[in-house]
């Protein structure tokens, strides 16, 4: 015989499938297991099997325990278990084998694109400065101040121990403590004090505002939709297919 | 020998122009603008053979000017079911504006039972064509052009 191990999955149209394991006399390891191998541990463990004969070792040791598993009766034992382990193999494969069979062309995913465009603006930016400040008396002076004097006046006059600038950061990505102060129609103002920590005070600086201009590329997004639709179709084939097997 | 060629080049000629240019011309689809360019006339176009498909109640055919995304959710079967008939009968196209160079957010006066009905429709430019967006919903698209200002 020239597989060590047959298994045959009989389906059974009553209540489940069918599971039958037959033991084998012959032990062999052929192209086809080796390449059987090799894509299960890809899929699996993402790891890409080089070495022929290790490929060939992992199939033979396996189907020598196999073998033994079944030789000693445990087959009989474990039977139910086995069954939801097979049965839950043979689903999760078949889903992915409906998910690579449905196929999202460019021209639907650009019809989505353009029909949503509002989700495809360009989020709104601002240019700030970050000014830290040890002591809080100066960091609020600082900030008061900052409405009738130059920003660079008070540079000099309160000295901060650190600044940094942030050139068109997107507002959707700032701390929603910044973003909630942050007004579309104003420029060159500052935010209220903030307190890190202790001896550690910001004041942020919004220097400019860049309104929402445009819209993210079809290409920068292309993917992103396809695997919304296909989430979309999917969920509705399934539910098809168990529904048409219930009936 | 050469009336006959020219006979010959003058049908060729007749016929290769009219399987080029479709008729669009329709007595329950009127068309209020003059195209400005090519591709407006080609909305105008689809506009009238869409809605005239739609008032003749030819879903299989007004499908296939849906927009791709949906035809790809929405199966025909479906279609039919969420369009229903259309109790209209007569459309004009009266005006069409661009908020974005690809969409085109159309605006027609529909007769239904004798009264007279302003509906938008939104057209997508893909792949040089242009697709229709249905709705599936009862409610028209108020307030559509806003949106993409």
């Amino acid at each position: 015989m020239r597989y060590v191990l047959s298994i045959f999955v009989l389906f059974s149209f009553s209540y489940a499938i069918e599971v039958k394991l037959l033991q084998d006399s012959n032990i062999t390891v052929d192209n086809d297991d080796v390449r059987a191998i090799r894509n299960f541990f890809v899929q699996k463990y993402n790891f890409h099997i080089t070495d022929t004969r290790g490929a060939k070792k992992i199939v033979e040791e396996n189907r020598i325990l196999a073998n033994q598993f079944l030789k000693e009766g445990l087959f009989q034992k474990n039977k139910k278990s086995i069954q939801i382990e097979i049965e839950d193999m043979l689903a999760k494969r078949y889903v992915k084998d409906l998910q690579n069979r449905t196929k999202i062309s460019d021209k639907v995913a650009k019809s989505y694109y353009l029909d949503n465009i509002q989700k495809y603006k360009k989020p709104p930016k601002v240019s700030i400065v970050s000014y830290r400040f040890e002591d809080i008396d100066n960091a609020y002076r600082f900030y008061k101040e900052s409405n009738t004097t130059s920003i660079d006046l008070l540079v000099k006059k309160y000295k901060p121990i650190k600044q940094m600038e942030i050139e068109k950061k997107e507002i959707s990505a700032l701390p929603k403590s910044i973003r909630d102060f942050i007004d579309p129609d104003k420029n060159s103002y500052t935010l209220p004090p903030f307190v890190i920590s202790k001896g550690k005070v910001d004041v942020f600086y919004i220097k400019e505002y860049y309104p929402a201009d445009g819209y993210i590329p079809f290409e920068d997004v292309k993917n992103q939709i396809k695997n919304s639709l296909h989430k979309q179709t999917f969920a509705k084939e399934r539910k098809k297919i168990l529904e048409k097997m219930a009936q | 020998m050469i009336k006959y060629v020219f006979i010959i080049f003058a049908l060729l000629a007749f016929f290769g122009c009219e399987s080029k240019v479709e008729k669009y011309e329709y007595k329950d689809v009127n068309i209020s603008l003059t195209p400005s360019s090519k591709k407006e006339a080609l909305l105008v176009q689809r506009f009238a053979q869409y809605w005239h498909k739609r008032l003749n109640g030819d879903y299989n055919s007004s499908y296939d000017f849906e927009l791709p995304s949906q035809r790809y959710l929405v199966s025909l079967k479906e279609y039919k079911n969420v369009l229903g008939l259309y109790k209209g009968s007569k459309a004009d196209l009266v005006h069409i504006s661009y908020p974005h160079p690809d969409i085109a957010i159309v605006t027609r006066k529909m007769r239904i039972k004798n009264k007279a009905f302003t509906r938008l429709d939104k057209w997508l430019f893909i792949d040089d064509n242009w697709y229709h967006k249905f709705y599936q919903t009862a409610l028209p698209p108020i307030g559509e052009e806003e949106k993409f200002q």
